[in-house]
């Protein structure tokens, strides 16, 4: 292998999972969004969207918060600048197969 | 970053805010009451009329927010609102190819607000000749419906959004005034009735666009660990 190739072996597994992937591929466009935005958009269930949204903040990719607007409950999320360049270069190193 | 790999996400996310219509919905009341101040001539009712539609102005996103929270974001769930570019810098060397090109987010991000004011300027230019023209020509009207039109298609995406009928229906709308006016009306009337059937059009597009998206899509219970 060569070492470009050898690269993708180191790349981040907590982004390179599908559902994970798509929940910060959806938060790297925006500023913010909440949970039910997500998970129509990613098309998960509530179980498997809560799931993977904890790795992401255990990894501190991912800031969440509960609030309150007129009742209506809202879990907001948004990318944490690290998690911001953690996609930037996990993009990187995964833009390198199509070249 | 390569901007265009989350671009069509990026797109979604900018067509949400405008999905449920109620852009569309507010900014027709605004323009209403812009033709109401030209209606009556009380001086408290227009100024009564004149205050409403400052507030509104200044305080559509709000507005709209707070109809989206008990509306929208409970069925489709909230993502931040579009942000537009403010700088009054130099415009994209290739604004002219994004407005002839369709894409309506690439269209509304170049247009700056200087750009927009430009072409009400055009507008109101236009008023200024409807009012000094005595007597006026009626095709005024339906000149001022064209222009109307144009400015519409080329902000739609930006505030609010409208359907081709809707934007068209604002053109015909003028022509109509031009051949249909009775002559016995003035001109601050008649562009005052112009103003409020442009609203009421823009309303009545945002309330079938808001009707469409709370049919497909029904109140769900979110609970979240």
């Amino acid at each position: 292998m060569t070492a470009n190739l050898q690269e993708l072996g180191t790349v981040d597994r907590i982004i390179h999972e599908p559902a994970r992937l798509m929940v910060m591929a959806t938060l790297f466009a925006v500023n913010e969004a909440d949970f039910l935005y997500l998970q129509r958009e990613c098309g998960l269930t509530q179980g498997n969207l809560s799931s993977h949204l904890a790795k992401l903040e255990a990894a501190q990719y991912v800031l969440i918060k509960k609030t309150f607007k007129r009742k209506y409950p809202l879990t907001i999320c948004s990318l944490t600048t690290k998690g911001r360049e953690a996609f930037e270069e996990y993009v990187r190193k995964m833009r390198f197969i199509t070249k | 970053m390569d901007p265009k790999s989350t671009a069509a996400i990026e797109h979604r996310a900018w067509n949400y805010w405008f999905d449920d219509g109620l852009p569309s919905i507010v900014g027709g009341v605004g323009w209403v009451l812009a033709g109401l101040c030209f209606i009556f001539s009380s001086l408290s009712i227009v100024v009564f009329v004149a205050l409403s539609l400052i507030i509104i102005g200044n305080r559509s996103r709000s507005i709209i927010a707070w109809l989206k929270l008990r509306l929208t974001y409970p069925r489709t769930g909230y993502v931040a609102p579009p942000s537009l570019p403010q700088d009054e810098l130099s415009p994209p060397p290739d604004v002219v190819p994004v407005l002839l090109q369709g894409d309506p987010v690439r269209r509304a991000k170049a247009i700056r607000p200087r750009t927009a004011g430009m072409i009400g300027a055009v507008m109101i230019f236009m008023v200024w000749m409807l009012v000094q023209m005595t007597p006026y020509s009626r095709w005024l009207y339906a000149i001022m419906g064209v222009c109307f039109a144009v400015w519409l298609w080329i902000l739609n995406g930006r505030d609010f959004r409208l359907s081709c009928t809707a934007i068209g229906g604002v053109a015909l709308i003028g022509l109509g005034m031009a051949i249909f006016l009775p002559s016995s009306l003035t001109p601050f009337h008649g562009l005052g009735y112009l103003m409020i059937a442009v609203g009421l059009l823009m309303s009545a597009d945002g309330a079938v666009a808001l009707v469409r998206h709370l049919r497909r899509n029904p109140m769900v219970s979110v609970s979240t660990k």
